[in-house]
């Protein structure tokens, strides 16, 4: 009885221990429209898809920084063990969420299938490769492209920037939630652009407009 | 009387307004940008005949055109020839009744994942010599590359073949089979002339190019062997190998710090070879290397497209021209030196006039010919009497030099000089003409040229002077002034374009009241930053695929490992110089706008990202600002075709006209 307590005991707690948990779930705009739980220090993270529905996934990690959405000047870049996953398996293009605690994260592979031949491409230390997620927020990491025409045995796969292009967009197909978590820019270098156009508009040039 | 004196103003202000529009109606984009029509020609052996390659609306054709002025002949029409996307290049004459040209097949792959390959074979077509026969085209099926027609050789040209061991072959065309006809137990591949007996020479490793002197021996090749390693080696005349110089592949260096140059082309001796710089962050500079005295000179540099190739001369092996990429298109770019001491120097020619191709003899000459008024045409000369006869050109519908003026000047700025070129149409009625500034693209290494530029001279028929700087960081000129542009994104580029317009609106031709300034790419970028602080100067500004955010382009996803360490070192860093860069972006700085603004964009442009418009719109809007906006759907950094860009063209025109006016 013993043995077999120890044994169960035993599988309860190696998954805690494991550095690749199982794949994040991947919910569309309604399901969060219509309420997912979210855990303290959870952020929403908002990415859109363009990857034809192929079989590719990403990989990423923590890096370990405390309340940063991005490294300073000479700070290296270090992550955590464990490596959260992504699947695309039959995603048709779209916004999709995540969620994920608050932290700096690097995408450190993409897996493309090219026919029967696994790509691979290492985006270790390549900071576009970078995202941050804000708690209670909508944290937009931007447009992940993976092209479905191959050329001589290449793929282009881009992780592009794109907030100011899509934010008319965002705003309107998740309206309902933005007042709880509102949108923000989830690059993970340093970008002023979304809090910059945030801010107010200065008395001063109120006057100048009058 | 009053009814007739009205009739005579009306008429009087129609004239008037048709000179301050210049001699071209609205709709004449079509004249300026249209697809190129004869993009290369060469000359048989003999000079009986001229091939040349034309773009019409069916797609390419290779015509034959003759000496003795018979009408030209379709000899290939693409169209006709394969239901698949194809092209042609590269033509070489075997003989004088043979011609070879390199065919490409785009072969789409599965559907859901598609694998496109291309498909590539050496055509061989045997022209009949009577005019009313079917010519006969054949194909070689082995996988290789013509490395030397031997054109003065009846039925006979070597092609190579790579692999564990690369060969070059000496083939007939004469035992080839037609192109893609089924093989019978009886017949060989390609009539079974690959074999020993027909061996020319012989390397251990993968011959990646072979070289030869203009008397047609082979002097060199350039090769991997099993290590990796890739090997420049001299070929004597017993067909022995010299190594001349060798490249540990495996420590190439790709932080874009050292030159990587590799031959392409032989130059005037065994040891010397024209050279491209694969470290470049965009291959544009041609370099002319002695590998035995480890010596290295520029000699040329393309003003606009990266460089794939140089183009030889097939009767020579002189190089004549260099291949660039431009919209995903290999474009054909001659030259009349390959010393850049001599080329666009402010004392050379307007025009350019480059050898091409010549008979055996020397007897004919087919020359390409280009001035900064009128596009290029291919002349044939006869070298003894000197005559002259047109074969084709490149824009058919100008027919005659433009009567537009072009004026060479400079500008001292922090004690560099600028350079710059004035376009002046030529409209005599007129004495004054609305300037349009037009900063190019880059900005560290293209230039604007002196040769003819159909965006220039649509602007100068739309009754516009137009102004384009070689502001520093331009390449063409010297050494100082491209590398004074390190660094200097946001700051002293912008200053000499500064300058060097305030130079040229002191002058009695330029209405200094009627200016406005259009770019792409990085001249985007400048139109706006200049219209922000600039408004005294500006009426207006033009940006199409303009940066905004410089931050942004920095951390773009596109760029390689080495352009993005290029990037760091010549434009910023982003995390240690985040607030200059931030500084220097228009997206930060539109409340100071004052003037209205076009911004131009194309939704898949892989260079600077549709974001960049974007986010000036939000911050146009934010601060309430005079703008007009316009996303070009699938298109991406430049126009990809035609009509594309007679819709830029004309919407920045109409943009101007309207606001240059404002003041």
């Amino acid at each position: 009885m013993k043995y077999w307590l120890f044994i169960l005991g035993l599988g309860a707690t190696l998954p805690a221990f494991s550095k690749t948990p199982p794949p994040l779930k991947l919910y569309p705009p309604d399901s969060v429209i219509q309420g997912v739980p979210i855990k303290k220090h959870e952020g929403l993270v908002l990415l859109e898809l363009d990857v034809d529905g192929t079989a590719s996934s990403i990989e990423f990690s923590r890096v370990r920084v405390k309340d940063q959405s991005y490294l300073k000047p000479n700070q290296n870049l270090q992550t955590a063990p464990m490596t959260y996953t992504l699947n695309f398996m039959d995603k048709p293009a779209g916004f999709y969420f995540f969620k994920l605690p608050k932290g700096l994260y690097q995408v450190k592979r993409i897996k493309v299938p090219y026919f029967n031949l696994p790509f691979k491409l290492d985006t270790n230390n390549r900071r576009t490769w970078r995202f941050s997620v804000d708690s209670d927020q909508v944290n937009f990491i931007g447009r992940l492209e993976i092209e479905k025409e191959r050329v001589e045995r290449s793929v282009r796969v881009d992780l592009i920037n794109r907030i100011a292009t899509k934010q008319s967009e965002i705003e309107q197909l998740i309206a309902p939630i933005l007042k709880e978590f509102p949108l923000r820019n989830g690059v993970g270098v340093r970008d002023d652009f979304f809090s910059d156009l945030n801010k107010k508009v200065e008395a001063s040039h109120e006057t100048k407009l009058q | 009387m009053k009814r007739s004196f009205n009739k005579v103003f009306v008429a009087w202000v129609i004239l008037i307004s048709a000179s301050v529009t210049g001699v071209y109606a609205d709709g004449e984009e079509k004249l300026f940008f249209s697809k190129a029509y004869m993009t290369s020609a060469v000359i048989s052996p003999k000079g009986t005949s001229i091939a040349s390659i034309v773009n019409t609306e069916h797609g390419q054709e290779l015509n034959i055109s003759y000496e003795d002025k018979r009408p030209t002949r379709t000899l290939l029409n693409l169209s006709e020839f394969t239901p698949d996307n194809a092209y042609i290049g590269r033509l070489a004459w075997l003989d004088e009744q043979t011609l070879s040209t390199q065919f490409v097949e785009i072969k789409k792959g599965v559907e859901g994942l598609v694998d496109t390959q291309a498909v590539k074979f050496l055509l061989v077509i045997q022209i009949p010599k009577n005019a009313e026969d079917d010519p006969v085209i054949k194909s070689v099926r082995t996988k290789g590359q013509l490395v030397n027609p031997l054109g003065d050789e009846n039925d006979a040209f070597l092609y190579a073949k790579s692999g564990l061991y690369s060969k070059v072959y000496k083939v007939k065309p004469s035992l080839l089979t037609p192109h893609k006809k089924r093989l019978n137990k009886l017949s060989k591949k390609d009539g079974g002339q690959f074999r020993k007996k027909n061996e020319v020479v012989s390397i251990k490793g993968y011959a990646v190019r072979w070289f030869f002197n203009s008397g047609g021996e082979i002097k060199g090749v350039l090769s991997f062997n099993a290590e990796g390693s890739l090997s420049l080696s001299n070929v004597g005349k017993d067909g022995e190998f010299n190594p001349l110089k060798s490249w540990d592949t495996s420590r190439w260096d790709n932080n874009g710090t050292d030159k990587k140059l590799i031959p392409i082309a032989i130059a005037e001796d065994e040891n010397t070879f024209y050279c491209l710089d694969y470290n470049e962050q965009e291959v544009r500079s041609v370099y002319k290397v002695n590998f035995v005295k480890d010596s290295e000179t520029l000699v040329y540099e393309s003003s606009e497209y990266e460089i794939v190739n140089l183009i030889t001369s097939e009767n020579s092996s002189e190089v004549v021209g260099v291949k660039v990429m431009k919209n995903g298109e290999l474009i054909n770019h001659y030259t009349s030196t390959f010393d850049l001491g001599k080329q666009d120097r402010p004392d050379s020619s307007k025009s350019l006039s480059s050898k091409i191709s010549e008979t055996a003899d020397g007897r004919l000459s087919l020359v390409f010919s280009e001035s900064f008024n009128h596009p290029g045409q291919f002349i044939l000369i006869d070298n003894k009497t000197q005559s002259k006869r047109i074969i084709g050109s490149t824009f058919p519908p100008i027919k005659n030099p433009l009567k537009t003026k072009q004026l060479e000047g400079q500008v001292q700025v922090d004690g560099l000089i600028i350079p710059y070129l004035i376009n002046i149409p030529n409209t005599a009625r007129k004495k004054k003409f609305p300037l349009i500034v037009y900063p190019h693209g880059g900005p560290i290494g293209p230039f604007d040229t002196k040769y003819y530029d159909a965006s220039v001279q649509y602007f100068n028929a739309k009754g516009f002077a137009v102004l384009r700087v070689n502001f520093r960081g331009s390449g063409g000129h010297s050494i100082e002034l491209k590398h004074a542009g390190t660094n200097q994104w946001g700051n002293l580029m912008l200053k000499d374009i500064r300058e060097a317009t305030r130079a040229v609106i002191k002058r009695a031709d330029i209405d200094s009241d009627k200016v406005c300034i259009f770019g792409i790419s990085y001249g985007g970028y400048a139109a706006t930053m200049l219209t922000i602080t600039d408004p005294s100067l500006f009426q207006c500004g033009v940006s199409m695929a303009g940066v905004s955010d410089v931050n942004l382009f920095l951390n773009s996803p596109y760029p390689s490992k080495v352009q993005d360490q290029w990037l760091k070192d010549n434009v910023g860093d982003t995390v240690a110089d985040y607030d200059l860069i931030k500084s220097i972006s228009p997206a930060y700085q539109i409340d100071k706008l004052e003037r209205p603004l076009l911004i131009m964009h194309g939704d898949e442009d892989r260079v600077v990202d549709v974001e960049h418009a974007y986010r000036l719109k939000l911050m146009l809007d934010k601060y309430r600002k005079n703008y007009e906006w316009k996303i070009f759907e699938n298109q991406g950094h430049s126009s990809d075709t035609v009509e594309q860009m007679q819709v830029l063209y004309k919407t920045a025109t109409q943009f101007i006209r309207k606001h240059i006016h404002s003041k």
